[in-house]
């Protein structure tokens, strides 16, 4: 299947961070905002994207993945939704949305995909609907609502442009190869990846956890701890 | 006629039968769609299929072969398709679909929630939808001409 949801998450999360890093030019340049809005100084004299072309900015990265991305008057119900095959990845989303809403679509379809149980590798089909509140179906089961939760928690920490505010293991799929081999290092990644799966264990199912993951202090604290388990175990 | 033409037809002929009696069951079974409805619906698709022409071919009467895209088209416009019906109805006219389990249960639930969306939403997705289906192949498969693969 074409779709990286992985590569395109932890590459949108960058650039909402960083609105006007290298390789993303402006449409209409000197500063011009997508809208015809004016940009807006940043704190350091750099301009960044205001609010109103960050949808321009997630849409122009997820192009660059070769994920087409259009807007259409004609929904209703849906907000937007995700087809992905070897034809290739395509998002359509409402223009009735706002564009902040539209960003949000974009955001929460990708955390979808990757929060998706089942290997990529055997999928050549992959699909996600995103319905307008209130217009959802009825009876959705409880790991529907589940995954619903999740996919928003994740997609809040790809719009803060802090993917690491999530656990690693509901945003990363490839692990890292062993950097040492021998019983000590093996035994350090052994006690990263029951702390990584504890980790998402929570964050699927306490909303408080995921609230507190997302803190920035949180995440710099499993930061400095990955990095001491790293240094004593030599993994 | 060329000789790939003639083969075509008398493909088509051998199973427009079969192929019709699946088309009508499709169209007919559960929430019926009427041949009216299906044939703008059709056309809605860029394919322009009469209502006489969709009682000829679920009658199996019709001598020029139903294309692949218009099966489809066809299968995405009745309320009853399930996955298990889109792969039989395939393999009915000669398509291998190569899905995975996980595909063909991702399909099915996709198609259920596609049917429970009010009409705009559905031509929008239908349309998307056709385009996806008609390039399904495995990964590994040789391109193909037509993207579902003709079986010998
Ligand atoms: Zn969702």
């Amino acid at each position: 299947m074409m779709l990286e949801p992985e590569r395109a998450a932890t590459l949108l999360a960058e650039r909402l961070r960083r609105p006007l890093s290298d390789g993303v030019s402006r449409p209409e340049g000197d500063g011009a905002a997508p809208d015809g809005g004016q940009a807006e100084p940043g704190r350091l004299g750099q301009r960044v994207v205001p609010k109103s072309g960050r949808d321009w900015l997630a849409r122009r990265t997820l192009e660059e993945l070769g994920i087409h991305c259009e807007a259409t008057g004609a929904l209703q119900d849906l907000k937007g939704f995700l087809i992905a095959s070897h034809r290739g990845v395509e998002i359509v989303v409402s223009d009735r949305l706002a564009p902040d809403e539209r960003l949000a679509v974009y955001a929460h379809l990708l955390a979808h995909a990757l929060i998706d149980e089942a290997p990529h590798a055997s999928r050549t089909f992959f699909s996600r609907l995103e319905y307008v509140e209130g217009r959802e179906p009825v009876g959705r089961s409880s790991a529907e609502r589940r995954a619903e939760m999740v996919a928003d928690a994740l997609a809040q920490a790809i719009l803060r442009g802090r993917l690491d505010g999530a656990p690693q293991y509901a945003y990363r799929r490839t692990r890292e190869p062993a950097r040492n081999a021998g019983l000590r290092p093996a035994l350090g990644r052994l006690v990263l990846d029951i702390c990584h799966r504890t980790s998402l264990a929570l964050f699927w199912h306490l909303p408080r956890y995921q609230k507190l993951r997302s803190r920035p202090e949180i995440t710099f604290l499993v930061q400095r701890l990955e990095s001491l388990v790293r240094v004593a175990y030599a993994c | 006629m060329a000789d790939r033409d003639e083969v075509q037809v008398a493909r088509w002929s051998a199973i427009r039968e079969r192929v019709g009696a699946c088309l009508r069951e499709l169209r007919v079974s559960a929430a019926a769609t009427s041949q009216a409805r299906l044939s703008g619906d059709l056309e809605d698709l860029g394919y322009h299929v009469t209502q006489s022409m969709i009682s000829r071919y679920e009658q199996g009467v019709l001598d020029a072969p139903l294309t692949l895209e218009r099966l489809v088209g066809w299968a995405l416009c009745c309320a009853s398709l399930s996955a298990p019906a889109f792969r039989e109805l395939m393999e009915l006219a000669g398509y291998y679909v190569p899905w995975s389990s996980e595909d063909l249960a991702h399909f099915d639930t996709m198609l259920r929630r596609y049917r429970a969306l009010p009409l705009p939403d559905q031509i929008v997705l239908r349309r998307k939808l056709l385009w996806h289906v008609l390039g399904l192949r495995t990964a590994d498969a040789p391109e193909h001409r037509m993207p579902l693969g003709s079986r010998r």
